[in-house]
This record gives C-alpha cells, structure tokens and sequence, in this order.
C-alpha cells in the first residue's frame, strides 16, 4: 500500500557544484530511504554551514 | 541535451507558478491567465502549469497555451521525456465516491456540459472509494498526506487501459472553511493546492500521461463558495461563480500534450525551450534547476511576491543568463528580444 507524505528535510553538502547537483542529491537521500520523490522545494540553503532545507512530498511504502 | 529533429524549430518558452505559496497573480483561481495568455502571444508555445490558468469552472488559455501537469514539467527539464502535441486527448475521469451525492450530480452534470457544448471526449469514468487525506501546515504552506493512493493509481491504470489518453481526477481536500475564508482574503496561501499536485504528480509519475486534478466540492463548500463569500478578493472570484472546479481540467486535458520517453516521438524537447518565467525568490525547484544547468535563461519576475524571500546565498546562483524584471510586460518584451535574436541566428545559420 502506497501513502503520500510531506516534510521538511535538511541535507549537508560537502561541496556545491550547482543547483541541479543538490536537488539530484536530495532526491538521491529519498530514493535510499525508499522513498519516491514527487515535489521538492529549496527553503533554504546555507553554504557557510554547508547545509540546505526542502520540503518534500514522496510517496512511501505503508505496512 | 538531445536535439529536436523536427524541421520546423519551434519558439518555446516555460511560465510556471508554484501552487500554494500565495503568489500575487496566480496564486488564487486561475488568475493568471491574462499574463499568461500575454507570454503565449510572443511564442509558438507556452507551457505552463495547471495552477496558473485553472479557473473552476472555467479556462480562458490561449490555444497555443499546454497546460502539462507538474511532474511532467520536472521530467522534462530533467531531460527525461519530450513532448508531442495532440489535438484532441480521449479522457479518462477518475472520481472519489464521497457520500455528499449533490456534489457528485454537480460532477456529473459538469461532464455533460463540456461534452456536449466543448466538445470535450470523455471516454469512461471510473469512481473510487472515500481516501484518507488530511491538510496540515509546514512552513507557511499546506501541506498534505494521503494514506492510502492504490486505488487512485489502479483507476488510472484502468482508465489507461480502456484507451485514455489524458486523465481527469476529482477528489474531496479536507480544507477547513476558516482556512478556505482566510485564503480568500489573501491571508494565507491555497489551502487546496500542494494535496491536488501531489494527486496528479503521482499519476504522471507511475503512468506517464498527462493528469490533473479538480477539487470536488461539498454541498457545504459550494454554499460557502456562491453565496457566502462574496467579501472575498477579487482573484478569488472565480470560485464564486463555479459550484464544480472539472471544467477548467476538461479544456486543459482535451489539448494536453502526450508524455514520450522516445525523443524521435517529440515535438518540444528540452532544447526547444527559449526562456523559464517564474515569480519573484522562486529559485527552489527542478525546472529552475536544470535550466541554469542547461544554459535556459530565467526570469525572475518581480511584481509575482509569494511567501519566499531571497534565498541565503543566492549570490551562487547567479549567472548571465539569469534575468529579473520587473513585472510580466518587461517580461514579454524580453521573450520578444529573444525571439529576434533566435531568428537572426536561424537565418545566418540557413
């Protein structure tokens, strides 16, 4: 059974090449965690701290 | 970026206006159409997202606007899939059974009339048990959960099946009337919107075919939408004129173009498009992404304010191709700009 969440996640980043490389980076961290991303959205991006906050909607596996 | 084999290059340039962050123009009931049908006017082809042009009831897109779901618009920036037009979609209409039966005779109805009078062709409907969903709020926006979207997905795939070509999906959003009053006072952002993306992202996603979804009202909404609201603002006007919200999906799906992951197929390629609009700080999201990747300039459009301030470090982003105007006029005249400069190029080429 498939469910349909939203949340806020951060990611750390060791280096920044482009915008591009961080949303493949995120979506990369769902995919690993079994999760599908379906909208992810930069809220925040911080290079001094190397980190960066999205909101995204994903679809999961429900047991 | 793969190259579009088509003779005829087209002039194509992307407007998108994110749902759910309370953007001046777009962020309430189709009420950006007028700029929208503004930008068309400078292009073979405008693409944009549902968001922007959907108006209840209603849908005043220029012909040569396409309204391609969300999802897609990602995948397309990400180079994952062309487009190839088409002029008249088979639609399929996924609808939740919920007990309200005005509201479902109001659905229905809506069906016969834009049958009967747009010529629209509905192939088969397909009705769905009550989903769990709620709206909760994260940072400003709404944000949604649905616990359960295998009979979404297994209707859809039916529907498929049986020949559609474009589905139109219609589900009750559990927004509470205080949020729905504060929304149309432009106090908060559409209540409505981030859930019904990700309705039609998933449907894209797991079937590659152009979807959208339509909010199916309540009979308590409805009463609250015509005959209770009339302080609301006036880009929310719409709503108060539209007792079921399908009619607007019916005209966008009837043109939408087909999803192909085969680019020999596509007539709109990645490399086809000219120019990316968005509002104002709305550098967050894939398409922004990937046309700075590409080499796609954006523009950044000043006057379309939302609940987003400048990114931190936006410093990083920048680049030449990187353009922000004060509002859609000077955006047009750019897309102009562009235009000449496309065809100049074409002719030394020729």
């Amino acid at each position: 059974m498939k469910g349909i969440k939203t949340k806020l996640i951060k990611i750390r980043f060791e280096k920044l090449n482009s915008l591009a490389s961080l949303f493949q980076a995120i979506e990369k961290k769902l995919i690993q965690e079994k999760k599908e991303p379906l909208r992810v959205i930069l809220i925040d991006l911080n290079l001094k701290k190397r980190e960066s906050l999205f909101l995204v909607s994903f679809i999961y596996e429900r047991k | 970026m793969k190259e579009n084999k088509l003779k005829n290059k087209k002039f194509i340039v992307v407007s998108i206006i994110p749902t759910g962050i309370k953007c001046e123009i777009g962020g309430f009931i189709g009420d950006a159409t007028q700029i929208t049908n503004l930008l068309a006017s400078a292009c073979d082809y405008l693409i944009t997202n549902p968001n922007a042009i959907h108006a209840g009831a209603f849908n005043f897109k220029a012909p040569n606007v396409l309204c391609i779901e969300g999802f897609a618009i990602d995948l397309f920036f990400k180079n994952k899939i062309g487009f190839k037009l088409t002029k008249k979609n088979k639609i399929g209409i996924i609808i939740e059974k919920i007990p309200d039966k005005i509201s479902l005779k109001m659905t229905l109805k809506t069906i016969e009339a834009f049958s009967v009078v747009a010529g629209v062709n509905v192939i088969k409907i397909e009705f769905i048990k009550p989903l769990k969903k709620r709206i909760y709020r994260i940072n400003k926006q709404f944000a949604g959960e649905i616990l359960n979207i295998d009979p979404i997905l297994q209707a859809g795939k039916n529907l498929k099946k049986k020949g559609a070509t474009a589905l139109a999906i219609t589900t009750y959003i559990p927004a509470k009337l205080k949020d729905i009053a504060m929304y149309q006072k432009a106090k908060v952002p559409n209540p409505y919107g981030l859930l019904e993306a990700l309705i039609s992202h998933s449907l894209v996603k797991y079937l590659k075919i152009p979807s959208a979804h339509a909010p199916l009202l309540t009979k308590e909404e409805m009463d609250f939408f015509l005959f209770r609201s009339f302080s609301s603002d006036k880009r929310t006007a719409c709503e108060n004129i539209s007792p079921s919200y399908l009619g607007s999906v019916l005209i966008s799906l009837n043109d939408a173009p087909q999803i192909v992951e085969n680019f020999e197929k596509a007539d709109i390629v990645l490399s086809d498009v000219e120019a990316l609009i968005v509002p104002e700080n709305c550098f967050r999201g894939i398409p922004v992404a990937f046309a700075i990747k590409n080499q796609i300039p954006v523009i950044e459009v000043k006057e379309n304010k939302n609940i987003f301030s400048s990114l931190t470090h936006f410093e990083f982003l920048k680049t030449e191709n990187i353009f922000s105007v004060r509002d859609y006029r000077k955006a047009y005249e750019i897309i102009q700009q562009l235009k000449l400069r496309e065809k100049k190029y074409t002719k030394n080429k020729d």
